[in-house]
């Protein structure tokens, strides 16, 4: 039942399901399910954070002009030699970055109401390779479901029957971002990613790329966690129902979430428009993309006044017209 | 003027509990981050004092919350005498003092009703809720209320609030009223923390219900007009078939908000949530120096109890939602409540009221992560001059219409 709210027993601050000791008054926490490993962690040299949007990261050593990767900001402070939370997996990057750039034209293109000056104000082509942190959340899930089904007993003059019944199950791998900078939305919005082609850290060369590091706790991806399971779960129960199904809905809860961090690549570009972040993401290893852009108010009025004007030269002509039918 | 002030009092008298069911954390914004641990990289928040995973002291502690003034050394004083005090104390603790609050000034305003706590040292004094200068100071602690038992700091600080306002304001100016000076009211932005009731509770369900699956039948009759003309129709009719079901339902009701404020309606509070709750704080003291704090207008029992009643009808709601079938009828819920708990919570928001033209307008910025919404003035005027250009290019076509048609 590790779904309830845990308090510190001497002080009685809210506890998160993984913590071992209580953040207020430090007092060891009661045993919470499972014995964890000591975390384990590496020495991040080359660590920078964004005065622009506060962001933690380590960065290429080789790199020329920094530029912050999520912002596009300049003003990019150095920080003394860090300890990290070490990644359990790597995913590598599988996308180019030409065909990341293809994706990225194709996604600017697609829509008309941009403003014809984007592309010269803003710093369009800056794609940057970054490697996001996000959470691999397992757990426990015991579910209640109801549905109807269309395999009616004998003798029924409906199409559809109710059904009810529960489920029990376990799920691993699932992703919830654990950026600092990036939004849930964005970092949902590029998954999902096949997680097998994770490798150990060891393998990637993280001295020689830019990543962000883990400054995010646990407990604020959780309630996302859960949200993200309710959806697996309504999948594993469409099994239960015969025949055809509508109305499927699952009660769900949770135990035992634990997660574990890890690395994912993506390719970024962000730039500002008249003082607005705007950022550009692709998966890097499916190429899913997501962002958002500025809109063009000066376009869309332009096209409301012509439409108004279209209107009112119909009328005239249809004004015209009748004069002319008139005579 | 005096009766219409009582008026809203005794409005006011009756306890009005609004629920906030709200997610727990923002989608929508990043999350707040931590420095990592020296000793094991987890991420610490500046306001956590010990490393959650291996309880490493956080070197950061005495952090930096906006405004904040520094504070005595005598922190921490958790006042539940139930409290169970472990073995392991880490710190001497005092007994409990009622009156360890920074803010001794308590104030009452008289047009909405707000009870605010702030500085004792602030001379002037304006309601932030409604911008009245009609407020009277009342004795501190009179009605012995209790201690928050959770904060959420200001993480946005005053100059960036003011900023955002400055930003947003000056968005389609030319709709605004030509006097309405944005500098003379940004400086009314003030920080304030709201009371809030977060109740949680584990609720078990069985219920039974008859479940009603549509289907339709096609029907043929005839009728007899008045000349006695037989017709024959055919109609599709709806019927019910009836299916017997049971089962059981549970959720745990968490972070479920109660706004004690009386000060800003409720509405208003919900366009700038949520908050991201799992970063709630033990309160001390030290987290209101400098900043204002409306009082809670509900006491704790009477809002338990009405949360009782109010959770019964959610989980009777969330049963019926969860029902499959078109409709359903005689629905039974048996409900075991359990795990029950109520806090309460001080959640930072900057609010900014301004009176123009004996109106009152909000603009409010979610202390924690960012969000802000407002209501602006709109200048009648120029809308009128918008609307009357329009117009006149309108009645000029028609005219034109008119004189080309009548050429002949």
């Amino acid at each position: 039942m590790s779904d309830l709210l845990t308090k510190c027993t001497v002080c009685l601050a809210l506890l998160d399901e993984e913590d071992l000791f209580c953040a207020n008054c430090g007092t060891e926490a009661p045993c919470q399910g499972t014995e964890q490993d000591r975390q384990a962690t590496y020495l991040a040299t080359h660590n920078f954070e964004c005065e622009g949007c506060g962001a933690s990261m380590s960065y290429d050593a080789s790199a020329q002009a920094l530029r912050c990767p999520f912002c596009g900001s300049e003003r990019l402070n150095e920080q003394a030699n860090q300890k990290m939370l070490r990644p359990h997996w790597v995913v590598p990057f599988a996308i180019e970055e030409s065909d990341a750039l293809a994706r990225l034209r194709q996604w600017l293109g697609s829509t008309y109401w941009r403003p014809g000056d984007l592309a010269r104000t803003a710093e369009v082509t800056k794609l940057t390779k970054v490697y996001v942190p996000y959470w691999v959340f397992a757990g426990r899930v015991f579910t209640y479901w109801t549905a109807d089904t269309s395999e009616k007993p004998f003798g029924a003059s409906g199409d559809w029957a109710p059904l009810s019944g529960q489920n029990q199950s376990n799920y691993s791998g699932l992703l919830v971002g654990a950026s600092s900078v990036l939004t849930p939305v964005e970092t949902s919005a590029i998954c999902p990613y096949e997680l097998s082609a994770g490798v150990s850290p060891d393998k990637v060369d993280l001295e020689n790329v830019v990543y962000e590091q883990f400054r995010v706790q646990r407990k604020y991806a959780r309630p996302l966690a859960h949200e993200g399971l309710m959806d697996l779960e309504r999948n594993a129960c469409r099994q239960y129902v015969p025949g055809n199904c509508r109305n499927l809905r699952v009660n769900v809860r949770v135990e035992g979430l634990t997660g574990e961090p890890v690395l994912l690549p993506v390719w970024i570009m962000a730039y500002r428009y008249r003082d607005q972040v705007h950022r550009f993401l692709v998966n890097g290893q499916t190429g899913q993309c997501t962002g958002t852009a500025p809109t063009s108010y000066a376009k869309i009025a332009g096209v409301i006044g012509l439409v108004i004007a279209v209107i009112i030269a119909t009328i005239v002509c249809m004004g015209l017209m009748g004069l002319m039918v008139g005579r | 003027m005096k009766s219409e002030i009582r008026n809203l009092k005794s409005e006011i008298a009756v306890p009005d509990i609004q629920w906030v069911d709200v997610p727990v954390v923002d989608a929508e914004v990043a999350a707040p981050s931590g420095k990592p641990c020296e000793a094991c990289a987890t991420p610490v928040e500046p306001l956590d004092r010990f490393c959650p995973a291996c309880g490493t002291v956080n070197p950061d502690f005495p952090a930096k919350i906006p405004l904040a003034r520094p504070e005595s050394e005598d922190r921490s004083v958790p006042d539940r005498s139930t409290a169970p005090r472990g073995a392991g104390k880490p710190h001497d603790r005092g007994p409990p003092e009622p009156s360890d609050s920074p803010l001794t000034k308590h104030l009452e305003c008289k047009t909405c009703g707000a009870e605010v706590a702030t500085d004792p040292n602030q001379r002037s004094y304006v309601c932030p809720f409604c911008d009245s200068t009609y407020v009277v100071e009342v004795p501190a602690g009179q009605s012995g209320r209790q201690r928050p038992e959770f904060v959420i700091g200001f993480a946005v600080t005053p100059e960036q609030a003011q900023e955002k306002f400055r930003a947003w304001l000056a968005e389609n100016t030319w709709y605004r009223p030509g006097d309405l000076a944005a500098a003379s009211i940004a400086d009314k932005m003030k920080g304030i923390y709201l009371p809030f009731w977060s109740f949680s509770m584990l609720a078990q369900s069985q219920w039974q219900a008859q479940i009603g699956e549509h289907w339709y039948r096609t029907e043929h009759y005839t009728t007899c007009d008045a000349k006695g003309n037989v017709q024959h129709h055919t109609r599709r009719v709806q019927e019910t078939e009836w299916w017997p079901l049971s089962g059981r339902h549970h959720r745990y009701y968490s972070g479920y908000l109660v706004s004690g404020s009386r000060g800003l309606p409720q509405d208003q509070s919900l366009r700038i949530q949520p908050f991201n709750l799992p970063a709630l704080k033990r309160y001390e003291p030290y987290f209101l120096a400098g900043w204002l704090a409306e009082e809670y207008s509900v006491g704790r029992d009477e809002a338990l109890k009405l949360c009782h009643e109010e959770f019964h009808r959610q989980e009777q709601r969330n049963i019926a939602a969860f029902l499959p079938g078109d409709t359903h009828s005689g629905l039974a819920v048996e409900t075991d409540f359990s795990h029950e708990g109520s806090d309460l919570c001080l959640l930072p928001i900057y609010i900014l009221s301004y009176r123009y033209q004996d109106k009152v307008y909000r603009f409010l910025i979610n202390g924690q992560t960012g969000r802000f919404a407002g209501d602006k003035p709109i200048s009648g005027t120029r809308i009128g001059i918008a609307v009357g250009v329009a117009l006149g290019l309108i009645a000029l076509i028609v005219v034109v219409v008119w004189i080309l048609s009548s050429m002949r």
